[in-house]
């Protein structure tokens, strides 16, 4: 935005921002050069000023003591929370668990239904149904 | 302090160094308290959302980038805090016209004092929690334009118009003052 085409319109905006010291740089530079040569913005200006100077007259706010030490104590206590196990996630720690639970369920069932466990010899099997083996073939 | 040491705390702390994430605590906590302060007019909130800043800082590390200053990354956080906040409160009434008179024995000065500081906290308080904060920012912090766009997740042209209207609205409640000589 160039000195010539600003209006005062456009300068209005921004004003308040230089009477703030919040506007920087060309933009700064070039409301200043427009400021300077016209007798409205230059009062408004002046105005402006006068209104941030009495808002920093407000006092400022007193910081809890010890604030950053809580803050910290906080965050070290959700970071010990955060890892239960064995140094993993809570996610981890979650997921680890549901899949110990299933391996538990699958491996009673197994057991229970005679798939997992010692099984029966052969000689055994067929010796049930009436069968034997020649000698030296269950080995 | 300057934003390169506050980039290389928020580097470290991202890789889990907790005393990088203590030092920008130390850096920070100040100012932001004041700002949640300033914009919530509440000590307790301010305290409580100041702590919830850092923690959700804390657990969001991953999401900085360092293309914003830590600061502005924090008080984005905070703002977003305060701005929800506020929206829930009861809007304030406007200014009242009744001037309290001067308690027994206070000097004349002290009375003007106090009116004035009353006058200027009613008239902050008075403003939506946008444009409040927008002005908290630029008067109290010194945000630049560019930063308090940043901090509020804002344009530009916004922040510049949010500005515009907080600072109409508190010459409105400042002329009061100053009719009644208090400025």
């Amino acid at each position: 935005m160039s000195v010539k085409t600003m209006r005062c319109d456009e300068v209005r905006l921004l004003l308040m921002s230089l009477a703030d010291g919040a506007l920087v740089g060309a933009r700064a530079e070039a409301v200043r050069q427009h400021v300077a040569g016209c007798a409205r913005c230059s009062e408004e200006l002046a105005q402006l000023a006068a209104d941030a100077e009495l808002l920093r007259k407000e006092e400022k706010p007193e910081v809890p003591a010890y604030l950053g030490t809580r803050i910290m104590a906080g965050i070290r206590g959700r970071q010990a929370g955060a890892r239960p196990w064995f140094g993993l996630s809570r996610a981890m720690a979650r997921v680890a668990a549901v899949v110990l639970v299933a391996v538990g369920v699958w491996l009673g069932t197994a057991l229970a239904r005679g798939m997992v466990g010692p099984q029966q010899s052969l000689t055994d099997r067929l010796a049930q149904v009436g069968l034997e083996l020649p000698n030296g073939e269950d080995q | 302090m300057s934003q390169n040491d506050d980039r290389q705390l928020g580097e470290r702390a991202q890789a889990g160094d907790t005393s990088a994430f203590d030092e920008l605590v130390r850096r920070h906590h100040g100012p932001l308290y004041c700002y949640l302060y300033r914009t919530c007019r509440n000590g307790a909130d301010a305290e409580e959302m100041t702590q919830e800043s850092f923690v959700k800082a804390w657990e969001g590390l991953r999401g900085f980038r360092g293309a914003a200053s830590f600061r502005t990354w924090l008080f984005r956080i905070a703002t977003n805090l305060c701005i929800n906040r506020l929206s829930r409160r009861k809007p304030v009434d406007p200014l009242s016209d009744d001037v309290p008179a001067a308690r027994r024995d206070e000097p004349a000065e002290t009375y003007r004092q106090r009116q004035l500081k009353e006058c200027v906290g009613a008239a902050l308080e008075s403003l939506p929690a946008d444009q409040r904060s927008a002005l908290v920012l630029s008067i109290y912090e010194e945000l630049s334009d560019e930063e308090i766009a940043e901090a509020m997740g804002r344009s530009l042209a916004s922040v510049n118009s949010l500005l515009y209207r907080a600072r109409m609205s508190v010459r409105q409640a400042l002329a009061g003052a100053r009719s009644r000589g208090f400025v």
